[in-house]
């Protein structure tokens, strides 16, 4: 282990211990359950040990805890109203067509990634894409329905692919 | 906790996305798909990049059923919401990848296949890589003096590395005709019922009849078939013989009906034509994964509309 990456570590600890009660706090304020609000936050602090590799020392502790418990909030949400949208619209078809639990649970897993991976695009450009290559339309289709050129659709497709192969090798 | 050991190179990532773009339009030209061709072939930087592109549509197109899609709406949908409400950017969350299409070899033999319609792009012991075409079955075995890969069924290609080991064992492919020794080289072999088809893309390849009737050098650049008994004139290297492991299925002025017969490859349900149509000769190059998208990229390029037949298959008949 090198000495920055000790310097880090020793951070982190002090960290924790400055700030844990007070992040249990502020995330049961939002969540409403302190179950859930301690989860969150033990979820914060490994997200946080596992990032980070700057050898600065935070200026602001309190306010980068807070924004990555935020964006671990909001993707536990987005999470769950995936699922939720998944079993309501399996629910509303017949059961023949069912999949099975385990790959109604592989299915899961791959549309909470690749929302992920799309999370940061503009929702035109994600719709964009999402109807190439969900519903198999074609670019002028597309064009059609979202009024901008064939050419301007290759363009969201580009960048669609650029933004989820970025977003992969970073996680 | 990325899927794959190799780093992503930024600048081939845009070109990958570029090609993903223009490769999923409607209008590629060969030219475009041989430009395309020669990008992959330009670096492992790119291959790496197109990997991960491919690996992407695959799984995404994993996700056209009904359920799915509205379950993508509706977080499109709560994702604006959130947004609005917050007013900020979720940062991304690390989340493992399991389910790759890249199976690692655990040990120094391995037995590998695919399914009708697979695909499957895997990693030899010695850094090499080793691609199946659908419905192929291989066993690798890389034993004391010899790194052996035995082609079962179907089609395969493969990219050799250096042996690690010294002195070097060589690599051979044995097919159900021949044995392929590898000369520092990327090639390919597929075996159809009646003959096989050898194509070399880079350095050289030895062949030799089972019989030990004839034995020749195939260099880069030339492709040949072979049987039991005899091994046909060298031809130029067909760039189809490469495209599969990528995805595609070039068709360069072929005829209908041949077409279809390769792409029936990838399908448990053929696809046939109209002998009036038969003969209509076709250029371009189809995503056969994507199998509603090439028919309709055929039914665009040729004067032909596609029937579905009751038993689940296809058929293309002439435009009304």
């Amino acid at each position: 282990m090198s000495s920055s990456e000790t310097q880090v570590r020793t951070e982190l600890h002090a960290m924790y211990h400055a700030h844990h009660g007070w992040l249990s706090g502020w995330l049961r304020g939002r969540v409403g359950c302190s179950q859930r609000a301690q989860d969150l936050a033990q979820d914060t602090f490994v997200r946080v040990m596992t990032h980070r590799r700057n050898d600065e020392p935070l200026r602001e502790p309190r306010a980068f805890l807070t924004r990555v418990a935020h964006s671990l909030m909001i993707n536990q949400w987005r999470r769950e109203s995936i699922e939720r949208a998944y079993l309501d619209a399996l629910a509303a078809r017949p059961e023949v067509h069912a999949p099975s639990p385990e790959s109604q649970a592989l299915v899961l897993e791959s549309l909470i990634e690749i929302d992920r991976l799309l999370s940061r695009l503009r929702p035109r450009v994600r719709d964009a894409f999402l109807m190439a290559q969900l519903d198999g339309l074609t670019y002028a289709q597309i064009g059609e329905k979202l009024g901008v050129s064939d050419r301007m659709v290759r363009k969201y497709m580009a960048q669609a692919m650029l933004q989820c192969l970025t977003a992969e090798a970073d996680a | 906790m990325g899927r794959s050991a190799a780093t992503l190179d930024p600048q081939a990532a845009e070109q990958a996305a570029e090609w993903f773009a223009r490769l999923g339009g409607e209008d590629v030209s060969d030219e475009d798909l041989r430009r395309w061709l020669a990008w992959l072939e330009q670096l492992p930087a790119h291959r790496e990049a197109w990997s991960r592109v491919e690996s992407l549509s695959g799984r995404l197109r994993g996700l056209r059923d009904p359920a799915s899609r509205e379950a993508m709406n509706a977080a499109g949908r709560s994702r604006r919401k959130i947004l609005q409400a917050l007013g900020l950017f979720a940062v991304s969350a690390p989340l493992a990848w399991l389910a790759s299409s890249r199976l690692p070899w655990r040990e120094w033999t391995a037995d590998a296949r695919t399914k009708v319609g697979e695909t499957r792009e895997l990693r030899l012991a010695d850094g090499g890589r080793l691609w199946l075409d659908t419905h192929s079955a291989v066993s690798v075995d890389y034993g004391h003096d010899l790194r052996r890969i035995e082609l079962h069924r179907g089609a395969l290609l493969v990219r050799t590395a250096p042996d690690p080991q010294s002195p070097a064992r060589p690599l051979v492919v044995d097919a159900r005709d021949a044995r392929l020794r590898a000369i520092g080289t990327y090639f390919s072999v597929r075996q159809d019922e009646a003959d096989s088809v050898l194509a070399v893309f880079e350095g050289a390849v030895e062949i030799q009849l089972r019989d030990g009737s004839a034995t020749r050098r195939i260099e880069a650049g030339e492709q040949v078939r072979f049987d039991g008994h005899r091994i046909g004139a060298a031809v130029t290297a067909q760039p189809a013989q490469l495209a599969w492991s990528r995805g595609m299925l070039v068709a360069d002025d072929q005829r209908l009906e041949d077409f279809l017969r390769e792409l029936s490859r990838y399908r448990a349900d053929p696809v046939r034509c109209a002998a009036e149509v038969a003969d209509l000769r076709l250029v371009g190059a189809y995503p056969f994964h994507d199998f509603e998208r090439t028919l309709a990229a055929v039914a665009r390029a040729l004067p032909v509309d596609v029937v579905a037949d009751a038993d689940g298959g296809y058929r293309l008949v002439p435009r009304r």
